[in-house]
C-alpha cells in the first residue's frame, strides 16, 4: 500500500490541497464561460487534472478515445454482420490490449515461466518497468461498454468528438470510477448541462459527507491496517482480527467516499452520475451484497460477460460456470496477482453456493423482518455475510498466499493479546460511525441526506466535519486511493 | 429572532459535531490528547496513567505507567535484591511506535533474567528529541529517584549538537560544578502552555498543534500545493524551520560542546563515587574527540553498532519500516539485536556486581 503512496505521490487526489485549489478555479470559470464553451473547457480541465500526474499518460487515454470515438461511428454505419463483429473486436482487443500491456504483462510472464518451471522448464524472459497509469481499468472499461451497446444497437454514437472524449476524461469519475455507462452520461455531456441550486447543495452534502469517509475513515484506519499486514508476526491474534476488519472499512470508506466525491464534484457541473455503494455491508446475503458493492463494475461485468456468456439461460450448470468465469474476471480486474484470482473465485463460490440455496427464490434484498425475532436473524444474516465477505478480504489484501495462510492461522489458533480492550475499542468506533452513516443513507434513501436538514444545522456540521478533515489533511501524509493500484 | 435562532442552531450543530469527532479521534487513534504535561521540575513530562495509540513509522499500543514512564511499571521503592537499569535517550530509546514487549528494553530484561540469579528491572527513560542537556537532567530529576544501578546514556552526534528543548530547566556551569536554572518557569512559553493546559486534553487540539508544526517547519506550500510547490520555489518560499523533520545543529555550537563536556565530568566523577554505574552507548555516530573522553573518565563504553551493521549485511536494515514503508527510528529487528547485545554486556557486569 505505501508504495502506492510513492507511485501515485504526483497524482492530483481528490483528498489533497491542490484537487481543492484546481476546482476553485475551474468551477468559477466554468461558470462565467458561455454555455457552448462549457463543454471544451471541461475536456481541458480534465486532461490538465489527468496530466498532471504525468503527461505522457494523455496520449494512451487519447488513443483510447480516438479508437472507440471512430470505431463507435463506423459500427453504427456498417451493416454487414462480419464487419460490424470485426470492428467491435478491434476495440475490444485495443482496450483489452492496453489494458492488458500496462496492467498484466509482467503478471502473465511471470506466471507462464512459474508454471514452465513445474515441468522444468527454467525461462527466462524479458521484465518490463511499466507504471500502470491511474483509472486504465476505469476508462478502458468505459469505452468499451459505448462500442458494445453500439453494437447491440442500444444507441448512436456521438457525431461530437470533443463530447466524446468529455465522456471518457471527465475528471470526477476519470481515475476511480463509477465506471459510467454512455447511454446515461453521453446525453447529459450534450445538453450541456447547468448546475442548480439543489446540485450545489447536494453536490456539496456530497463531497462533506465523501471527504470524511475517505479521509477520517478510509485513510486514518488504512494507516493501521498496512502496518498489520506488512509484519503480521510482530502482532497478537485480536489486533491481526483488528486488522481485517479494519480492511474491511478501510476499503469500503476508501472507495464509497471517492465516488461520494466524484458525484458530488460532477453536480457541481449539472452532471449526475451513479451511485456506486448502496450501504453494501448492511447485506443480509451475499447477492445482495455484490447488488450493492461497486456496483458499476457489477452491473458492467453483468451485461458484458455474464451476459454475453448466456446468464442463466442455458441451464443451472452453465449458469454456475458463467458465474464463476465472471467473478473470477472480477477479481482479475482487481490487479496482477493470484491472490486477486482467489478472491474472486471465492466470491464466485459464495455466489453460486446462495444460488443453490436459494433454488430458484430471488435473493431477498433490503431490510425484511417485521418482528423483533426477525430482526435477531436478520442482525445475524448481515454479520455472516460480513464474516464471509471478510474471508475474502483476507486474499484480497494479503500481499502473498503466505501471508494469507499465516494470518488465517493465528486467527483460527486464537492467543490474546495485551490490549485487547483498545483493539475492540478502536475496531468498533470505526464500524459504529460507517455503519452508523450507512443506517442514515438508509433511512433517508439518500445519500445527500444533510440538505434535509434546516441550512443553520447544516453549515455547523459541514463547518465541523470538513473543517477537521481538512486540518487532518493538513498534518497528515497524503494518502492515496486505495482502488488506484487496480 | 431568527438570526439568533440560526446562530444558536449554527453553534450548537458545530459543538455537537464536534464532540462527536474529538471521541472518535480519541477512539481510534487517529489523534489523542496530549501525552506530555507541564512540570515544574522539568518543564514537560510524560502524564501518568495514559494510554497510547502511535501510528506513523509502526503501530503499536503503548501506556505511561502510573510512574511517569512507558512500559513496565515499576515503584521508586526498589524492593531488596533487585538491580535495575535505567535508559536514558532520545526518541531511540522511547521507541514509541513498538509495542513494548519488543522493545530493547524487555529484550535486555529478559535476557538478563533468564541466567541471573537476580531480578533485573530495565527502565525506559527515553523522551523525544531529547539532547544531552536535556538527557541529564531528566535523569537527576527524575530517573534517580527510581535508584538505579546501572545508568546508560544512549547518544548519536545529534544528541550532542541539537539546541536547547523547547521549555524545561537550564544545566549552567558554575566553575567545577552544574547548577540547575529553573527560569523556564516564569518564561511567557511555559506560562502560556500552562494556562492554556486543558486544551491539550482535547484530541482535536493536538491536531491543530500538529498543523502549527508543519506551518513552523516551513513544509505548508508543499502541502497546499504539492509537486507544483517544487517545481515553481521562486514563487513559494517557505519560512524554513530548519532540515524537514529535524532542527538539528550541523555545526558544533562552542558553547553547547563545553556543556556537553561539563556533564560528562559531572557523570565521570559519579561513576567513580560507586552507584550508580554510568554506562555510554553510541547510538549512531559519536565524534571521535567525545568517544576518547568516555573512554578516557573512566566511564564504560557500548558499541553496538557492528551489530546492527552485520543486521543491515543481512539484508535487513535496522531503520526501515515495512508498514509504512519509511526510514527511521530502530525497527523491532533493530531493537531486538540492541537488545542482545545490551545483554550480553551487561551479564559479566551484573555477576561481578556484589549481592
Amino acid at each position: 500500500m505505501c508504495r502506492l503512496v510513492e507511485a501515485t505521490g504526483g497524482l492530483m487526489l481528490f483528498n489533497s490541497f491542490i484537487f481543492l485549489i484546481f476546482l476553485g478555479v475551474v468551477l468559477p470559470v466554468h461558470r462565467l464561460l458561455p454555455r457552448r464553451y462549457r463543454n471544451l473547457f471541461l475536456l481541458g480541465a480534465s486532461y490538465v487534472f489527468y496530466g498532471y500526474w504525468d503527461w505522457r499518460f494523455l496520449f494512451l487515454i487519447l488513443a483510447s478515445t480516438v479508437l472507440d470515438f471512430f470505431v463507435g461511428r463506423a459500427l453504427y454505419r456498417a451493416e454487414d454482420r462480419s464487419r460490424r463483429k470485426l470492428l467491435l473486436l478491434c476495440s475490444v482487443a485495443g482496450n483489452l490490449g492496453f489494458l492488458g500491456f500496462f496492467k498484466y504483462f509482467n503478471f502473465f510472464v511471470d506466471s507462464f515461466a512459474d508454471l514452465a518451471a513445474v515441468f522444468g522448464l527454467q525461462l527466462d524472459f524479458v521484465h518490463l518497468h511499466i507504471i500502470l497509469p491511474v483509472g486504465i481499468s476505469f476508462y478502458t472499461f468505459q469505452t468499451m461498454s459505448y462500442t458494445i451497446d453500439i453494437y447491440r444497437g442500444k444507441f448512436a454514437p456521438t457525431n461530437s468528438f470533443p463530447n466524446f472524449a468529455l465522456f471518457v476524461a471527465f475528471f470526477p469519475q476519470l481515475v476511480a470510477g463509477p465506471i459510467e455507462r454512455a447511454v446515461h452520461l453521453l446525453p447529459q455531456i450534450e445538453k450541456k448541462p447547468v448546475a442548480t441550486r439543489r446540485d450545489f447543495d447536494e453536490g456539496f452534502a456530497l463531497i462533506v459527507a465523501g471527504f470524511f469517509k475517505k479521509v477520517m475513515i478510509g485513510d486514518t484506519c488504512g494507516r493501521i491496517v498496512d502496518q498489520v499486514f506488512a509484519d503480521p508476526s510482530i502482532y497478537s491474534s485480536p489486533e491481526l482480527l483488528m486488522g481485517l476488519l479494519l480492511f474491511a472499512i478501510q476499503v469500503y470508506a476508501d472507495f464509497s467516499g471517492y465516488s461520494n466525491i466524484a458525484r458530488g464534484t460532477a453536480r457541481f457541473f449539472g452532471v449526475h452520475i451513479m451511485i456506486n455503494f448502496e450501504q453494501p455491508y448492511l447485506s443480509a446475503n451475499i447477492t445482495e451484497l455484490w447488488k450493492r458493492w461497486h456496483i458499476s463494475l457489477s452491473l458492467w461485468v453483468r451485461d458484458y460477460v455474464y451476459i454475453a456468456l448466456g446468464g442463466n439461460r442455458k441451464g443451472s450448470a452453465r449458469t454456475y460456470l458463467n458465474i464463476m468465469i465472471a467473478m473470477t474476471l472480477v477479481g482479475l480486474w482487481h490487479g496482477a496477482m493470484w491472490t486477486f484470482v482467489v478472491w474472486g473465485a471465492l466470491q464466485g463460490i459464495f455466489l453460486c453456493a446462495h444460488k443453490l440455496v436459494l433454488r430458484g427464490k430471488k435473493a431477498t434484498v433490503g431490510f425484511a423482518y417485521t418482528t423483533v425475532g426477525g430482526l435477531i436473524v436478520y442482525i445475524f444474516k448481515v454479520i455472516g455475510t460480513h464474516a464471509l465477505f471478510l474471508f475474502g478480504l483476507l486474499f484480497f489484501r494479503s500481499q502473498s498466499f503466505g501471508t494469507a495462510w499465516y494470518m488465517l492461522k493465528r486467527l483460527v489458533f486464537w492467543e490474546g493479546g495485551l490490549f485487547t480492550s483498545q483493539v475492540i475499542m478502536i475496531t468498533a468506533a470505526y464500524y459504529a460511525v460507517t455503519i452508523g452513516l450507512d443506517l442514515i443513507e438508509y433511512w433517508t434513501k439518500d445519500h445527500a441526506y444533510m440538505i434535509r436538514v434546516p441550512p443553520a444545522l447544516r453549515l455547523g456540521v459541514y463547518a465541523a466535519t470538513f473543517g477537521v478533515t481538512l486540518v487532518y489533511m493538513f498534518q497528515a501524509p497524503v494518502y492515496p486511493f486505495v482502488y488506484f493500484q487496480f | 429572532m431568527s438570526k439568533m435562532r440560526s446562530l444558536f442552531g449554527f453553534g450548537a450543530a458545530f459543538c455537537a459535531v464536534l464532540i462527536v469527532l474529538e471521541f472518535f479521534c480519541r477512539f481510534t487513534g487517529t489523534s489523542q490528547p496530549a501525552q506530555m504535561t507541564p512540570d515544574e521540575s522539568l518543564g514537560l513530562v510524560w502524564k501518568p496513567d495514559t494510554d497510547m495509540i502511535c501510528i506513523k513509522e509502526g503501530f503499536c499500543m503503548n501506556r505511561i505507567n502510573e510512574y511517569g514512564y512507558p512500559g513496565a511499571a515499576y515503584p521508586p521503592e526498589k524492593p531488596e535484591g533487585v538491580i535495575r537499569i535505567a535508559l536514558v535517550g532520545d526518541s531511540f530509546v522511547l521507541g514509541r511506535y513498538l509495542f513494548d514487549d519488543l522493545h530493547f528494553r524487555s529484550v535486555l530484561e529478559d535476557g538478563l533474567n533468564e541466567t541471573s540469579e537476580r531480578t533485573v528491572q530495565a527502565i525506559n527513560l527515553g523522551f523525544t528529541a531529547a539532547n544531552f542537556e536535556r538527557m541529564y537532567l531528566y535523569y537527576e530529576l527524575f530517573g534517580k529517584k527510581f535508584s538505579p544501578d546501572y545508568v546508560l546514556f544512549f547518544f548519536s552526534t545529534n544528541n550532542l549538537n541539537r539546541g536547547e528543548m523547547a521549555v524545561g530547566p537550564r544545566v549552567e556551569v558554575k566553575g567545577d560544578s552544574l547548577e540547575v536554572d529553573y527560569g523556564f518557569r516564569s518564561g511567557e512559553e511555559y506560562l502560556g502552555m500552562k494556562k492554556l493546559s486543558f486544551l491539550r486534553d482535547f484530541a482535536i487540539y493536538s491536531l491543530l498543534r500538529q498543523c502549527e508544526l508543519r506551518v513552523k517547519r516551513g513544509d505548508h506550500s508543499r502541502i497546499l500545493f504539492g509537486k507544483l510547490e517544487g517545481k515553481y520555489n521562486k514563487l513559494f518560499r517557505p519560512h524554513a524551520f530548519g532540515p524537514a523533520g529535524e532542527s538539528e545543529a550541523r555545526v558544533e555550537d562552542p558553547e553547547r560542546k563545553a556543556l556537553n563536556r561539563a556533564i560528562l565530568r559531572r557523570l565521570a566523577e559519579e561513576n567513580r563515587e560507586g552507584a550508580p554505574e554510568i554506562i555510554i552507548v553510541r547510538r549512531d555516530h559519536l565524534p571521535e574527540d567525545f568517544v576518547r573522553s568516555v573512554v578516557e573518565s573512566g566511564i564504560t563504553f557500548f558499541d553496538p553498532s557492528p551489530r546492527l551493521e552485520e543486521l543491515s549485511e543481512s539484508g535487513v536494515d535496522p531503520h526501515f519500516w515495512k508498514g509504512s514503508q519509511t526510514v527511521g527510528h530502530w525497527n523491532h529487528h533493530a531493537h531486538a539485536v540492541v537488545g542482545e547485545f545490551l545483554a550480553e554486556k551487561m551479564r559479566p557486569i551484573i555477576e561481578k556486581r556484589r549481592p
